[in-house]
């Protein structure tokens, strides 16, 4: 466990030195996705200056819950989204180099890539967050930076299991594409409060493809709103258990794994 | 007596492939109901490598060496049959296989492709836990023997495949496995790249005593470096024994070409073949052990106005083919 501590962090110190090969890149596409996630809360400004509130929500409370959102997803993103090329990997037969070397090839995966591009997210995701909760007195104490703390490492494991999960079915469709595709499509209902929507797609994002837990059910605990705001404190459970589930999927794949001809 | 590292009895592996009809409404039949065909790969091989051997395997492509080394990394599980390396089962025991094994694939390199080629190194001191002292020595060794000080804080994207396959070749030593299988890996070399990569690799099982496993289809990359030959061919091991027995029973059938100035009456001499013969070519094949290459020349420039001539020495096609047909001897 200590040696694998210790390899993550050089798996990082690599990842990151490897981004830094390519500085103006780097720059450009972090510039592009900073303006694209300022864009999208400009959407919700918009949408704000029409009606005073979705869902019986403020703007600062979506606010909140849309940032809490992209911390988690760009938590995820930044850190593990080498997992959506579990079916290049499975396809070009590139698995095979993680297991022969001795490491949990999961591991390999999780740490083998740092992105270069989801700054920008994390960037106006995080200031999102301490302006929307300087308005909701959020976050002044201690305790409630640490619980957010929480809440996003938890939901950036509900973004890893969907994610998991969806890409590991490459090892019985050889290209899991469009598995990967319907899971990061999904997550585009998770920005706005999921009681705006209809009992489907509700239970869909809570119980079966948890985007929910990685944004809305969290601010529902902090806002001590609808009736199941005690499932929001569930998040860090939550977190843990879909990434189980997930891990048992990937390591029954991975058992059937026949690897590519040469 | 050395004592047995590999162990391998009727290992047997199948792959399902699927097979679908031709078409645009064959691959939708196939979605609905897919077809597979059972594809065997390698069939029945029995074969045991002891501490300390070089053994080279060769076979043509798709003859099953990939498959075969994938079952003795662990990455795949044998359909039937066993296969144990240094006592445990490779497929259920991978990960404790995978420290005690090194493995080379040409085409493909586990460096870490942005970094300066030390960084490699580095992870990868930290991933099998080299002590410091086996670190230091190991790489002063690869220093000497594949000349990695000229390439050391190259980046390993800006390396020649020449310099990246050394980077790799040290990299699967580093950890001071007991065996390295190394497959196809001097595809793509010039002949001063592939004559350093054999150097070190005689060196290093002779020094160290490193067991070596060669997947090849280029006789000319065991020459030097392998004395044990397997081979195989769609799937079946053909041959086990020493090179110089393969290419003394199997190897000595040489292959003349002609550029003929003018169209020669039928070619004939006894021992000789006829593989082709038009106005302006003439192509043959003997045995020369039964027939001296001299003597067929002289008989050719005789009955023939020829302009140029070439010999082929036997290669592995040839080698597949007499083994195969169960000429020989």
């Amino acid at each position: 466990m200590v040696n694998y501590l210790m390899l993550y962090y050089l798996y990082l110190r690599a990842n990151w030195l490897s981004l830094m090969q390519y500085r103006l890149d780097f720059v450009v596409k972090n510039l592009s996705v900073l303006t694209l996630n300022l864009v999208l809360v400009a959407g919700l400004g918009i949408i704000f200056s029409q009606v005073g509130e979705i869902g019986g929500w403020t703007f600062h409370q979506v606010l909140f819950m849309f940032a809490l959102g992209m911390v988690c997803r760009s938590v995820w993103h930044l850190l593990w989204v080498d997992m959506m090329s579990i079916g290049w990997l499975v396809r070009s037969g590139g698995m095979d180099r993680l297991l022969v070397r001795p490491l949990n090839p999961l591991f390999q995966i999780m740490a083998g890539y740092l992105d270069d591009d989801d700054w920008g997210e994390l960037v106006v995701g995080l200031v999102g967050l301490v302006v929307a909760g300087r308005e909701l007195g959020l976050g002044r104490q201690a305790g409630q930076v640490v619980l957010i703390g929480i809440f996003v490492l938890s939901g950036a494991l509900i973004y890893a299991a969907i994610h998991l999960a969806a890409n590991t079915t490459a090892f019985w469709l050889v290209s899991s594409h469009s598995m990967s595709l319907l899971a990061w499509e999904l997550d585009n209902f998770s920005r706005y409060p999921l009681n705006i929507y209809g009992v489907g797609i509700r239970f869909l994002l809570t119980w079966v493809v948890p985007y929910g837990f990685a944004g809305f059910c969290p601010a529902m605990a902090f806002f001590g709103q609808g009736r199941l705001a005690a499932l929001g404190w569930a998040t860090p459970l939550v977190g843990v258990v879909v990434f189980a589930l997930s891990y048992r999927l990937w390591l029954h794949g991975l058992a059937s794994y026949q690897g590519t001809g040469s | 007596m050395p004592s047995c590292l590999i162990e391998a009895e009727d290992l047997t592996r199948e792959y399902r492939v699927a097979e679908n009809p031709e078409g645009f409404l064959g691959g939708l039949r196939g979605f609905l109901k897919p077809q597979y065909r059972r594809v065997q790969a390698l069939v029945d091989a029995s074969f045991r490598i002891d501490h300390g051997e070089a053994v080279g395997y060769i076979g043509l492509n798709g003859a099953g060496k990939s498959t075969t080394i994938k079952l003795l990394c662990g990455i795949l599980a044998p359909t039937r049959g066993r296969v144990t390396v240094a006592g445990i089962d490779p497929h259920r025991r991978r990960m404790e296989n995978a420290r005690r094994i090194g493995l080379v694939v040409g085409q493909r390199t586990q460096l870490w492709w942005d970094l300066p080629v030390r960084e490699s190194f580095h992870m990868l001191r930290r991933i099998y836990q080299v002590p410091e002292a086996v670190y230091r020595a190991n790489l002063s060794l690869f220093h000497d023997l594949l000349d990695l000080g000229r390439f050391w804080n190259t980046p390993v994207r800006l390396l020649s495949l020449g310099q990246r396959m050394r980077a790799d070749l040290a990299a699967a030593f580093l950890h001071d496995p007991p065996i390295v299988y190394l497959d196809e890996l001097t595809i793509g070399l010039d002949v001063l790249a592939k004559a350093a990569i054999r150097e070190f690799l005689k060196e290093i099982n002779r020094v160290r005593g490193v067991t070596l496993l060669m997947a090849t289809h280029d006789l000319r990359d065991l020459a030097l470096t392998c004395p044990r030959v397997l081979m195989i061919h769609r799937g079946r091991i053909l041959y086990d024994g020493t090179q110089e027995e393969l290419l003394d029973r199997y190897g000595q059938e040489v292959q003349v070409a002609a550029d003929l100035e003018q169209a020669a009456s039928p070619f004939a001499f006894p021992g000789v073949r006829v593989l082709r013969q038009d106005d302006r070519r003439l192509e043959i094949a003997f045995d020369r052990r039964s027939v001296p290459l001299a003597t067929v020349t002289a008989a050719l420039t005789a009955a023939c106005r020829v302009r140029d001539l070439s010999v082929r020495e036997a290669d592995l096609e040839s080698i597949v083919h007499r083994l195969y047909g169960g000429e020989g001897s």
